[in-house]
């Protein structure tokens, strides 16, 4: 702002205590002209300003300290709420897995199933002595000739006179036998050999 | 303030920081002081240790002659602090068993008809479970359970329970302020909050085995041959394995390690199982098969009960 005039005069201090200087203000090297002194200081020339610095202290102390109060783990738990944490986002994790169907009664009918007719086709062979008491007893009483005639050929085979003792079992009994094996044979043939033992 | 020159302005704004930060610091100072921290404990109250944590408890909070039972609850050194008769309204503390999955001992889930929804809580040195409104079938009191994991595989956590009988919710609520004021002592912890990606990775692998294992399961009910249901228990024994993998290889969370391990523990062992139960039904011999058929069962009950540990800790329905 000087600088036309500085060459000018380029020894005249600018004050009096300025120190002299060979360069000229406005200079590159040349000290920077010093600050100028304020007969009224900073505090006194902006009392609104400081007044205004004075609330916002109070103010900021004011509120950081409630948030303090307020955010304090050990305030929470001085109110008596527990201090639970935010529950988790997102879809869970599943209890149990999900109910299947059983596998025995799928299974277990498969094996039984052949046991049994093993041990029909047994028993068939074992009660040829039965046989013939059926034939004498219950073929008046129960026509049901079809469930019966397979067995005949296999009766036919033993000796029929070793069986006396079964006149005295004479065929009223078969309701009072539904027993043994074919609990869950499941098969129709089976009611044939129910009533015959 | 606009006129102030850039230092004054500079100084303003540091002198404003610095009062907010002295504002904080008072407001967290001027907070109630947790329990056992200090001697400065409020009027009215003493401090009592239970296991791994400290109590401040009302001076009208006795401690009962006898500890009060809760059913399948079996701690070490129980205390039962009650206000008035213990057998309707109070606290019972201890630590439970260690070397267990779940936070809640396996007794005690035993005796439980629904898996407790679990929340996390945070103290000043930690975390903690809690489990409200826990109703034990037979039990006619509401309970209200709080674990403190510990990290120390020696020693189990600390269990605290607050139960009343009806008509005394007073007392309950009281009992959640003595808690709600606990001070852990001694122990450090890992953070106890589900992490979601973690959940959802779980939840991804044991869904896919669940499809799966319905299906075969399906299949093996229709099957009308023996040899039929070992192929298909071979088939689901190898999906077994490779979610136990799967399982295996998903990096968890510190609070979640010891329920995934379990976890993949039951898959393994349910594997076992199918594939005992293909031995079996080549074998067609029918004892060996039931035998079979049971250990099934038993492993997938094993695998339900480790999915539980997970809905324990967080990760079941919020």
């Amino acid at each position: 702002m000087s600088s036309a005039r500085a060459p000018r005069r380029p020894f005249a201090p600018r004050r009096p205590f300025a120190p002299r200087h060979p360069l000229a203000p406005g200079h590159p090297l040349a000290p920077a002209p010093p600050i100028a002194y304020r007969a009224r200081g900073p505090l006194a020339v902006d009392r609104g300003a400081l007044l205004l610095l004075a609330a916002a202290c109070a103010v900021l102390f004011a509120g950081s300290f409630l948030v303090a109060r307020v955010l304090s783990p050990a305030a929470q738990a001085g109110q008596g709420t527990l201090p639970r944490v935010a529950a988790q986002a997102g879809e869970p994790v599943p209890l149990s897995l999900t109910p299947a169907p059983a596998i025995r009664a799928g299974v277990a009918a498969a094996p039984k199933l052949q046991v049994k007719r093993v041990s029909r086709a047994a028993a068939t062979v074992t009660q040829p002595v039965v046989a013939p008491v059926i034939q004498r007893t219950a073929a008046p009483v129960v026509p049901a000739p079809a469930s019966v005639q397979p067995a005949a050929p296999v009766a036919a085979t033993p000796a029929p006179v070793a069986t006396p003792a079964p006149v005295a079992t004479p065929a009223p009994a078969p309701q009072t036998h539904s027993a043994p094996a074919p609990k869950s044979s499941g098969g129709g043939g089976a009611v044939s050999f129910e009533t015959s033992g | 303030m606009a006129r102030l020159p850039v230092g004054t302005r500079a100084i303003a704004a540091a002198l404003l920081v610095v009062v907010a930060i002295l504002g904080y610091l008072a407001g967290h100072r001027g907070a109630p002081a947790p329990v056992g921290v200090s001697s400065s404990s409020a009027a009215g109250s003493r401090v009592v240790s239970v296991a791994d944590v400290l109590l401040e408890v009302p001076q009208h909070w006795l401690r009962a002659g006898a500890p009060q039972s809760i059913p399948g609850l079996a701690l070490e050194g129980p205390l039962t602090l009650a206000p008035g008769a213990a057998s309707t309204a109070g606290l019972v503390g201890g630590r439970s068993p260690g070397g267990q999955a779940s936070p809640l001992p396996a007794s005690f889930l035993r005796t439980l008809s629904i898996v407790p929804h679990a929340e996390v809580l945070t103290f000043l040195g930690g975390q903690a479970y809690a489990y409200t409104g826990v109703r034990i079938p037979g039990y006619d009191r509401t309970l209200n359970l709080y674990v403190v994991p510990t990290t120390s595989e020696s020693t189990g956590p600390t269990l605290l329970a607050c139960y009343a009988a009806n008509g005394f919710a007073a007392q309950l609520a009281q009992c959640e302020q003595i808690v709600a004021r606990l001070t852990l002592v001694g122990s450090t912890q890992s953070d106890l909050a589900p992490d979601p990606r973690y959940g959802g990775q779980l939840r991804g692998v044991v869904g896919a085995l669940d499809g799966e294992r319905l299906a075969l399961r399906r299949q093996m009910r229709v099957s009308a041959t023996p040899a039929g249901v070992g192929v298909l228990a071979t088939k689901l024994a190898a999906a077994l394995g490779k979610t136990a993998t799967s399982v295996a290889a998903i990096e968890p969370p510190i609070a979640a390690g010891a329920a995934q391990a379990s976890l993949a523990a039951a898959l393994l062992a349910a594997r076992s199982a199918y594939q005992a139960l293909a031995s079996a039904a080549s074998t067609e011999q029918l004892a060996t098969y039931d035998l079979a058929l049971a250990r099934v069962e038993h492993a997938e009950h094993g695998i339900d009960a480790a999915l539980e540990t997970f809905a324990l800790i967080g990760y079941g329905r919020p």
